[in-house]
């Protein structure tokens, strides 16, 4: 089980690091990509659900809930043409592509991180990035 | 004494997060693991690159099927 293991956080900050400073083929480059453009649906899922548990509970109001209800269904819609980028980048095999995907992404966590704080969820934290 | 209400949040997000990272950091745990072990040949990186096309694939589904609540 990953619980028994190193910090979690502590293993994903190394690894990114790590890729990121060694990996510059392309096939890594993708894989390296690809797993930022899969932990940013990932942060999605996780704010979304953390806002739908809050406004069960009454820790948010109906008023807060439905203001990011406007902004998560703009990520939401955004999600889906950065990670197509992604995938056009991958299939054409031409690193250089996924730019735009990464740029998308870094857009879409850093809009996440401002909603998420709100229903306790440190989006950098979730993705062993400094803030 | 009651707690503040960050902390409850907090507290409501932690199974939320929990839920979603051991897949995420297992899949760059094995890919560390790999690279410190020089063993990523090209076939090996041909295959984690189809787990990552389908780890997006599957993230792009999810995403796009969430529903939102409706206050």
């Amino acid at each position: 089980m990953w619980r028994r293991r190193v910090p979690p956080l502590l293993v994903l900050v190394l690894a990114l690091a790590l890729l990121g400073a060694t990996c510059t083929h392309p096939p890594n480059a993708f894989i390296v990509s690809g797993q930022t453009v899969a932990a940013g649906g990932d942060v999605f899922l996780t704010v979304a659900k953390a806002y739908d548990a809050a406004l069960a509970a009454h820790s948010v109001t109906p008023a807060q809930y439905t203001a990011w209800k406007a902004v998560g269904q703009k990520i939401q819609a955004a999600y889906g043409p950065a990670a197509t980028s992604w995938e056009a980048a991958v299939k054409v095999n031409d690193a250089t592509k996924i730019t735009d995907a990464k740029a998308k992404i870094a857009a879409i966590v850093a809009e996440l991180a401002q909603w998420g704080s709100v229903v306790g969820v440190d989006v950098y934290t979730l993705l062993g990035q400094k803030g | 004494m009651a707690l503040p209400a960050g902390v409850l949040l907090a507290m409501q997000a932690i199974p939320l997060i929990m839920e979603v990272l051991p897949g995420l950091i297992q899949d760059v745990e094995d890919l560390v693991a790999a690279m410190q072990s020089g063993s990523l040949s090209a076939d090996a990186q041909a295959a984690l690159l189809e787990q990552v096309k389908a780890s997006v694939a599957d993230k792009k589904a999810k995403v796009a099927a969430y529903q939102f609540q409706n206050p």
